[in-house]
């Protein structure tokens, strides 16, 4: 075998740069797959160059029924793996998800609505405005840069709510989320990032009307 | 003379099956008899890569779903780490592992059932890397049915977390409807008009009437400033009845405008 030692450093280098797809697309699994595809192919060129040339007759069996078991059990508990991490992250992002649709509607819209009232309800609305009553409202948490600040401070920033009044009787509040994805990865955010969860909610004197962007 | 040849023979593959059996036992000793944690030990990391590589994978997106989660996101150092063990794992599991073992049964041939210690320890990786997932599989199977129970208790969260979420849109058009004026088609500050029961699921905007998942119900008469809603789960195999049902109280007066009871 001293005269296949190339074989040897062949594979080592095979499956380091198979396996460097995973640094690559930052995928573990790309890297991992790519690595395993290259072994199979190198431990066939072993076997044909090395063990079927082989004087020793039990060579050829005992190496092939190991290295044929060791794939298998490795294919089959590498899928089940795979399965596995998969199904996490879809319940884990799917979870998230969903909470943090809940609570930025809940968020705006509840802002919205309560504008709403005080405008029909606490005011003689044919002599004020939608801006008015959200202004008397909400003065506290209205930041000059637009932002909306949220009821229950939200340290993480992750759903930063900006407002824009539209016309004095047509406010925007909007959301765009820091790590939550939405449909679509390649969607445009108005915070500049790409593909996260974002809605908005309009306020009219019709009501409010709440849409999910993304 | 024939005898003495054949335990010969066989000696180094028992020696083998001897060595394997210790380790379960000082792994088993370790862990369940001296309670000594043995799983963050770099080197019990390194053995299981090397026998199983794909569940140091598991491991980090594991982690990485639970930092993303969390808001956080896990660190390239983390990144490269796992991505090392894993590499280490493979080149030690599909590359030197059987060039040794092959080494190894080529010399003994020619040096009288002498292998060398590379032998022994490249033989013992293989018998892991084939045990190892072979018992995780075994596992699984014993496992199959209390995951798929688990699995259906978290579809019917599921299931409970959409239900919640379509009452609250329903929530806010009732709410919204108890304040605009009558000129605007709402309630004015009532949720009746003229005594008559007059609000009605059918003029909400998000009331599905033919919705496939869930139903929606008025319970009672609402009074004038409260609404009850209860939402329903159907067509659905939901054996716990406590997640079926939900019931939601509109009070467009209140800041909350609504709450889940």
């Amino acid at each position: 075998m001293k005269d296949h030692i190339k074989l040897l450093y062949g594979g080592i280098i095979a499956v380091i740069i198979a396996f460097s797809l995973a640094f690559l697309f930052q995928n573990l699994w790309i890297g991992y797959t790519a690595a395993f595809v290259t072994a199979i192919i190198w431990l066939v060129i072993i076997d044909q160059k090395i063990v079927s040339k082989s004087k020793h007759r039990a060579a050829k069996p005992i190496f092939r029924f190991f290295v044929v078991l060791l794939l298998i059990t490795q294919i089959l508990a590498s899928v089940r793996f795979y399965m596995r991490s998969d199904f996490q992250r879809e319940n884990l992002r799917t979870i998230r998800t969903t909470i943090v649709e809940s609570i930025s509607q809940i968020e705006m819209e509840k802002a919205l609505q309560q504008t709403l009232r005080h405008y029909y309800q606490e005011t003689d609305y044919s002599e004020t405005t939608l801006e008015e009553s959200f202004r008397t409202l909400f003065s506290d948490r209205l930041n000059e840069d637009g932002t909306f600040d949220p009821e229950i401070p939200d340290q993480d920033r992750e759903m930063p709510v900006t407002y824009e009044i539209a016309s004095p009787d047509s406010i925007i509040l909007e959301v765009s989320a820091v790590f939550t994805p939405g449909y679509d990865a390649e969607y445009l955010n108005i915070s500049g990032n790409r593909g996260m969860y974002e809605a908005q909610a309009i306020l009219t004197k019709d009501g409010v009307v709440y849409e999910r962007q993304n | 003379m024939f005898m003495n040849a054949k335990i010969k023979y066989y000696t180094p593959w028992i020696n083998i099956g001897l060595i394997i059996l210790i380790l379960f036992l000082l792994v088993y000793l370790l862990t369940s008899v001296f309670n000594f944690s043995i799983y963050n030990l770099w080197i019990f990391s390194l053995l299981m890569s090397a026998a199983l590589p794909g569940a140091e994978i598991l491991k980090f997106i594991t982690l990485e779903s639970i930092n993303w989660f969390g808001g956080d996101q896990i660190s390239f150092f983390e990144f490269f780490k796992s991505a090392s063990v894993v590499l280490i794992g493979m080149v030690l599991l599909f590359i030197l592992a059987p060039w040794f073992f092959l080494r190894g049964i080529l010399k003994a041939n020619t040096d009288d059932q002498n292998y060398p210690l590379s032998w022994y320890i490249s033989t013992v990786i293989l018998c892991f890397g084939i045990i190892l997932p072979t018992i995780f599989g075994i596992n699984q199977i014993a496992s199959n049915s209390v995951e798929r129970s688990n699995i259906q208790s978290m579809e019917a969260s599921r299931t409970l977390d959409r239900l919640r979420s379509y009452m609250s849109h329903v929530a806010f058009d009732a709410s919204e409807w108890w304040i605009l004026p009558d000129e605007a088609g709402g309630g004015n500050g009532s949720f009746f008009i003229n005594d008559d029961p007059a609000i009605a699921l059918n003029n909400l905007k998000s009331y599905a009437p033919e919705h496939p998942d869930f139903e929606l119900n008025i319970e009672e008469i609402p009074t004038d400033s409260t609404m009850i809603l209860k939402g329903s789960v159907i067509n659905q195999d939901i054996l716990d009845e406590s997640k079926r049902h939900i019931t939601l109280e509109v009070t467009p007066m209140n800041d909350s405008l609504f709450k889940f009871l």
